[in-house]
């Protein structure tokens, strides 16, 4: 039930704006209306989502962008996004699925394993897979949950050189590893490129090469998939968008679509509203943005307002990787052509920085993730048919430097090269397509307005760090979250809207 | 500085680095800028339009030739329609024209427009619109258009009265660019004198081997040696070596499609090898499937929106149009159900939505329809967001 409101609106037209109805604004938003404080939230699209949507073909409604959802956890022991839909309220309007597998990873010809999401099982199937390199795999895997339950703790640390002091301490294995790539913790432990391959196929969902992805980001990826299961969403990520917007509207909150914003007011450094695109001036103590933090700051504030730590900031930071993606309506079951669990990702050989190197590029597709939507969700397809997606990682530039002109083809030649790699493994599929529609790098700036299409935030190096980076607020009043704030994905994103609205609510109170 | 934290492996290179790209890159690049190039690129939201010249095509039809007032025009697939915005009687409304023009050519789009008898708008673009006026339309948009990926090379159109635009675009695509493609035209007409492009898709047929037309006419004079009825399996298979080969793409009246789908299941064509096009709402929603028995579509229902105003309308009339006829004007596009612009939320009473409205699943559990294929079948709340 929302409280009373903790604000007084005197002088403003809201207590809170957020802009952005994408996953961190969408539970900020409901944070905040849940709590009784006056919250408008705007968004440019007809629809709340943002990456988190579907859109129809035919017979089918294809899933933007959620693959696999992460942490959410049974309801015996449920996950930190379990315990947060609760709170949002939204348990009882969505269904959720869980699956026993994390991935089926192959490499054409040399490598074809199936990773059960269960920590003891996953092990031995790599085991029996590799069995000369068992000591090896028990190792990794208890230094990944290590790793992961030192991250969970030592957070509340890293802000004060006393903090850092104690955690040489209490984390050593944080401490140790966290600034060390995920490439040189594998090669500590395995020879097989492989076996490596197997263990890092998720490197597409943290869309910078192993060597410059932190161990711990892998670590705590591959933990949270196989300890708390993949989990999909009946209906889509779109369900899950349009329960936390219902969450929002039932608890008082206010929402207007295509409505962009296009000013952030600031004086004094002090945020205080926003103009909109049809000229409206809204004011609010609070501006919430669910968008990256260069699009405030090189476009929305007046410059004389930007304070030049912010600019420094920025200037070391880039746009990440953002994706090609094929969706499909299938006219058989998954079952007739091979298919028989939902993700299956897939490299054409073991070369990540390779494959890497190629999303940059329009050269054929050297790594693809493939996700049969079936098997989480019953009624994601018309009965006797498939709802299936592909996707590959890839950078806006080659998409960029192409003549509108040249668009259609490039983009119908590079979903072949998608396709065709995934053909090695489920020879059939293309002779099934009822309906196709593919979507790149340009689709996503189209519909999210991101910094080169980015779907991750800032690529997400080294760099990154949370110990070498902190996210400041420059400006009073003015915050944001989303993918440009936290690591990428379903999980960080979720949790970071509702996280930092806790902590604005706080600075209310 | 913060040597506490030199102990930490890669911690002093990282930092290093970070200086090192501060240094150079001194300002962030300004994205939104490259992205509102992107879309006024590629996806425009609004296109402001002069006809340059109106061609006569038929007694019913013209072609309406419009180039950009600003110069630029973005790329569109062969099969994509705008959707045009008319004020007309006070009211501001807007209709889907595929264009009929080749997507080579980018300095005009063409659009063939035939009247529909007590068309409202397709009359007024006939019969009253001048060359010099100006129009302003959405960018092209649509997903009636051919797929490499999947898609047979070879091409057949089964086309009705005006549905020959988009075949049109694709034809004249094919021979420009010399496309290992094959498009067989089957075009039906309800007259000898309806068929729209007759001398130049004769033409085409006859200077390029990829390109196939025949027309089957409703009602020829006795002595007419071509197909004649409507485009029947029989036809098509008389025309046809192996029909299921082929990918389908219907388009023309609404009658015309539950009679196409129907005469391609007998000839055992799956479902992944038809496309029909969007064709704007059921024009007689009584006889949809679903429509409720005891509602007739004269009755008076009363739409309220929240927070703003109440109007009566009859359950037959598209919400869409009730609303626009009201002087609220919503996104929309493809007037048809699909595209989901004109999303809109039913928070009271009882609406019929027609199986051509391609409602996301979850959309459907909150109420929000699309209001351009939604009826209000008794008394309706709305909320536009
Ligand atoms: C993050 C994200 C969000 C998405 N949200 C949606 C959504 O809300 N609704 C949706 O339908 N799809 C959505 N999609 C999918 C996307 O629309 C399809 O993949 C898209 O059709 C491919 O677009 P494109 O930019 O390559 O356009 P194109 O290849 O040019 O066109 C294909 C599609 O865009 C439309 N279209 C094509 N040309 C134009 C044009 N010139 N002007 C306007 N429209 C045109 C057509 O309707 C068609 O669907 C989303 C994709 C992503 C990645
Ligand atoms: S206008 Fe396209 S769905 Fe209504």
């Amino acid at each position: 039930m929302p409280n009373q409101n903790p604000l007084t609106t005197a002088g403003v037209d809201y207590d809170v704006i957020v802009v952005g109805a994408g996953n961190a604004g969408l539970t900020a938003a409901a944070s905040f209306a849940r709590s009784g404080v006056k919250t408008l939230l705007l968004e440019r699209h007809n629809i709340p989502g943002g990456c988190a949507t579907s859109f129809a073909r035919g017979r089918y409604e294809f899933e933007v962008s959620l693959h696999q959802l992460s942490g959410v956890g049974t309801e015996d022991q449920p996950g930190p996004l379990r315990q947060m839909f609760g709170q949002l309220g939204i348990l009882d309007k969505i269904s959720l699925h869980g699956e026993s597998s994390i991935y089926r990873a192959v490499i054409d010809g040399a490598l074809d394993v199936s990773i059960p999401a269960d920590w003891e099982e996953a092990q031995n199937v790599l085991c029996v897979e590799f069995p000369e390199e068992r000591e090896g795999i028990r190792r990794f895997f208890k230094l990944m949950d290590t790793m992961t339950i030192e991250s969970f703790g030592v957070s509340k640390l890293l802000h004060s050189e006393e903090g850092i002091r104690a955690a040489y301490q209490q984390f050593p294995t944080f401490m140790k590893y966290g600034l060390t790539s995920a490439e040189k913790v594998l090669n500590e432990h395995f020879r097989s490129p492989e076996l490596k391959y197997a263990l890092t196929v998720y490197w597409g969902y943290l869309g910078v090469p192993l060597h410059d992805t932190s161990f711990q980001d892998l670590a705590m990826t591959l933990w949270a998939y196989i300890k708390t299961k993949p989990y999909y969403i009946e209906g889509g990520s779109q369900a899950l968008s349009n329960a936390i917007t219902d969450s929002f509207t039932e608890a008082g909150g206010e929402i207007r679509f295509n409505c962009q914003v296009e000013q952030i007011l600031v004086k004094d450094g002090q945020a205080y509203g926003v103009r909109t695109e049809h000229g409206e001036e809204i004011t609010a103590k609070v501006v919430f943005c669910n968008f990256s933090p260069i699009t405030s700051y090189s476009t929305l504030i007046e410059p004389e307002q930007v304070p030049q730590d912010a600019i420094k900031d920025l200037s070391s930071r880039t746009a990440g990787v953002s994706a090609t993606t094929l969706y499909m309506g299938l006219d058989c079951e998954p079952e007739d052509i091979g298919i028989t669990q939902a993700t299956t990702m897939i490299g054409a050989n073991a070369d990540v920085d390779e494959q890497y190197r190629r999303a940059k590029t329009l050269e054929p597709a050297g790594y693809v993730g493939f996700t049969c939507y079936n098997f989480a969700d019953p009624t994601a397809a018309p009965k006797g048919g498939a709802n299936a997606s592909l996707i590959a990682l890839q950078y806006a530039d080659p998409w960029l430097k192409l003549s509108p002109r040249d668009y259609a083809k490039e983009k119908y030649r590079y979903a072949d090269s998608m396709l065709k790699l995934l053909e090695k493994t489920y020879p059939q599929i293309r002779g099934h397509i009822e309906e196709a529609e593919v979507a790149t790098p340009l689709t996503a700036m189209r519909y999210l307005n991101t910094p080169r299409g980015s779907i991750y935030g800032f690529d997400m190096k080294l760099t990154e760090h949370r110990l070498v980076r902190e996210n400041e607020n420059h400006i009073q009043g003015l915050y944001h979250a989303g993918t440009w704030t936290t690591t990428q994905g379903y999980q960080p994103t979720l949790q970071a809207g509702c996280t930092m609205a806790r902590r604005i609510l706080r600075t209310f109170a | 500085m913060s040597d506490y934290k030199d102990a930490i492996p890669g911690y002093k290179e990282t930092i290093e680095r970070i200086h090192n790209l501060e240094e150079n890159n001194p300002v962030p690049y300004n994205y939104w800028a490259e992205t509102a190039k992107v879309i006024n690129e590629y996806h425009p939201k609004r296109l402001q339009l002069r006809v340059s010249e109106i061609i006569a095509e038929t007694a019913t039809s013209k072609t309406l030739r419009l180039v950009s007032t600003d110069g630029y025009l973005p790329p569109f697939q062969a099969g994509q329609y705008i959707n045009l915005f008319v004020d007309i009687e006070g009211i501001t409304t807007s209709r889907a024209f595929a264009i009929s023009s080749s997507p080579n050519t980018l300095n005009h789009y063409d659009l063939t427009i035939r009247k529909i008898k007590d068309g409202f708008i397709s009359q007024y673009l006939v019969n009253d619109v001048q060359v010099g006026q100006e129009f302003i339309s959405t960018g092209p948009m649509g997903n009636f258009y051919y797929n490499p990926i999947y898609q047979s090379k070879n091409v057949v159109f089964l086309a009705g009265g005006s549905g020959v635009a988009p075949a049109m675009s694709m034809i004249r695509e094919l021979v420009e660019n010399g496309d290992d493609k094959t498009i067989t035209l089957i075009y039906g007409s309800m007259n000898l004198d309806d068929i729209i492009f007759k001398n130049e898709l004769d033409q085409l047929a006859n200077e390029h081997s990829s390109v196939r037309v025949e027309y089957v006419v409703t009602n020829p004079p006795e002595n007419y040696q071509g197909y004649r009825g409507f485009i029947s399996a029989d036809i098509i298979q008389d025309i046809l070596e192996a029909p299921e080969d082929n990918t389908f793409f219907v388009c023309g009246p609404q009658i015309m499609y539950g009679f196409a789908e129907a005469e391609l299941r007998k000839l055992n064509i799956k479902r992944r090898n038809i496309k029909f096009e969007a064709n704007g709402p059921p024009s007689d929603p009584s006889q949809e499937p679903g429509w409720p028995e005891d509602v007739n579509k004269t009755k008076k229902v009363k739409v309220t929106v929240t927070g703003g105003k109440s109007f009566e309308t009859e359950a037959g009339e598209p919400l869409l149009n009730a609303l626009e006829r009201n002087g609220i004007v919503m996104e929309s596009a493809c007037r048809s159900g699909e595209c989901s612009l004109c999303r809109c939320k039913v928070v009271k009473g009882e609406v019929f939505e027609p199986k051509q409205a391609h409602v996301r699943k979850s959309d459907k559990q909150y109420g929000y329809v699309h209001s351009c294929v939604t009826f209000a079948v008794g008394d309706i709340d709305i909320e536009i967001q």
